[in-house]
């Protein structure tokens, strides 16, 4: 399937953006929705709250898309707006994503099982394992498990040196792994 | 090579968390050869890397529920809603130095009625003056419809237009016609506030700076303003005034302008017409897409037909003007007439 935008680049459709150009700004918001949406998603742990962080991202963008300057990938600048908009909607409601309900019949171990798992339990299964962790933890461990970003991006989005992403990672991602493989763990606190 | 002795590994032995994750995402400098070889030869740091490397795989791998086109449509349109300061940079420039408020931007609704009574204020008290006070009535009813008579590429949106079922009723508003004798629930047609882009603004289609939009009060507090907790969002949760992380990370937001204070009721007006023309943009888009390809909009408006809420759409196509009913919830054509 072709990507909105074809093959322009998120570069020249910021800067083209930039200078007005308002059929570029949509392709470039179009072009990004979903992943934008999969991290409010993951980091919120709630739909609907997550629908209200995609539009509050979107709408930074559209309106901060001038100090975008181009020394990063536009997609590691675009993450940051959308994992702060998570953060500050989770903030905003005051409270910590509720775990999902997880169906009886989950095999021990669910999703990383690496078995066939059906969809559903699989989202379950991570959307319970992730809503146990701080956002903190959250936001790292989705940065590089579903963007991919390097740790280095990781660091850039989040603000904090490269060794505290690290650390982040490897807690979140063992918390999850424990998590997974014992739901009723106790849950993980970041420490800095 | 580091052994750390943690809660879950206090076994110096063995590798930690840190050093496995470093490993799985090859950072060399936690995660040289030297751990692999170790991996390699320890069945208990091997097992904790497959645990560590299945939880990353089931994170990268769970869905994400999917966003409806709707949804996708009036999230991406709501945003460009906001871009009334987008436009050359110069011009971007001034904006953003001249502080238009954060709050201004997100309500032109209220910042479009009060120049639009300063503009009914420029161009009616010389009329007056200039042919005395019983112009008055005159003087007004010149000034006052400029809102109704804008129009743009992207065709009039005439707001809540009642029975969308009323053909009749609805060619009048459709066609242009003053509806001299039409009190009903239609509403005063709102100029619009910019291109949509859902109704297929061209690309290279710079966004006004500041775009008027009639049915709000003149003059406003943006304290009022975010008491009342104002958004542009989509309402999915009745989100708050906005997100400081977020906005502090892409755009500088500007301090309000001072005002008269508008009612809870008007935020409310204001919020209501803009989900109104969020939804009509958005099923002009799919109508647009759909059986009215290749059209121009006229007009659109929202309304209910046979109970439903629902919006209308008029395109001149090949054949002539044809309007289009369509399910707000879903953009489903529910009904067509000819203008």
């Amino acid at each position: 399937m072709s990507r909105p935008g074809g093959d322009s680049s998120d570069e020249a459709l910021a800067a083209a953006a930039n200078a007005g150009d308002r059929g570029a700004l949509e392709v470039l918001l179009a072009r990004h929705l979903d992943r934008v949406h999969a991290i409010c998603r993951r980091v919120t742990g709630h739909p609907e709250d997550a629908l209200d962080a995609t539009q509050e991202a979107l709408i930074a963008v559209t309106r901060g898309l001038q100090r975008y300057d181009g020394r990063s990938r536009f997609t590691t600048w675009l993450y940051r707006v959308a994992t702060n908009a998570a953060l500050d909607e989770l903030r905003r409601r005051k409270r910590r994503p509720e775990p999902a309900e997880l169906s009886d019949d989950r095999a021990v171990g669910g999703a990383v099982g690496g078995g066939v798992e059906s969809v559903v339990a699989a989202r379950l299964d991570v959307d319970a394992a992730l809503a146990r962790l701080s956002p903190e933890f959250r936001a790292a461990v989705v940065l590089r498990d579903l963007c991919d970003l390097d740790y280095a991006e990781i660091a850039e989005v989040l603000d904090v040196p490269i060794g505290t992403v690290r650390s982040r990672i490897a807690r979140g991602r063992a918390a999850i792994a424990d998590q997974l493989r014992e739901p009723n763990a106790p849950p993980e606190r970041p420490t800095r | 090579m580091t052994m750390n002795p943690t809660p879950e590994h206090p076994d110096p032995d063995h590798l930690d968390d840190g050093i496995l994750s470093a490993l799985l995402d090859g950072d060399p400098a936690e995660a040289g050869p030297e751990v692999a070889a170790h991996v390699a030869a320890c069945d208990r740091c091997a097992d904790r890397r497959a645990a560590l490397a299945a939880a990353r795989a089931a994170l990268a791998a769970a869905p994400v529920e999917p966003l409806d086109e709707l949804t996708r449509r009036r999230l991406v349109t709501e945003a460009l809603r906001t871009a009334t300061d987008l436009g050359p940079s110069p011009a971007r420039s001034r904006a953003g130095s001249s502080g238009g408020s954060r709050w201004a931007r997100r309500h032109p609704a209220f910042v479009g009625s009060a120049a639009a009574v300063v503009l009914a204020v420029l161009v009616g008290v010389p009329f007056v003056v200039g042919h005395g006070g019983s112009q008055a009535d005159k003087t007004l009813s010149a000034a006052a419809p400029a809102p109704d008579t804008a129009q743009d590429s992207a065709g009039r949106f005439y707001g809540d237009l009642g029975d969308l079922s009323d053909h009749d009723r609805l060619r009048l508003r459709l066609s242009g016609t003053p509806a001299a004798t039409d009190t009903g629930s239609g509403g005063t047609p709102l100029a619009e506030p910019g291109p949509s882009p859902a109704a297929g603004a061209a690309p290279g289609t710079p966004v006004p700076a500041l775009a008027p939009v009639a049915g709000g009060l003149a003059g406003s507090s943006p304290e009022a303003a975010r008491s009342s907790s104002p958004s542009t969002t989509l309402g999915f949760r009745g989100s708050g005034a906005g997100s400081s992380n977020a906005a502090k990370s892409a755009a500088p937001q500007a301090g309000p302008a001072n005002g008269a204070a508008p009612s809870a009721d008007a935020f409310a007006s204001d919020q209501a017409a803009t989900r109104d023309r969020t939804d009509a943009d958005a099923c002009v888009a799919a109508l647009l897409n759909g059986p009215a390809r290749g059209g121009r909009l006229t007009g659109s408006g929202t309304g209910t037909f046979r109970g439903r809420p629902a919006i209308v759409a008029a395109f001149e196509l090949s054949g002539g003007t044809v309007a289009f009913v369509a399910d707000r919830a879903g953009c489903a054509v529910l009904d067509r007439f000819s203008l």
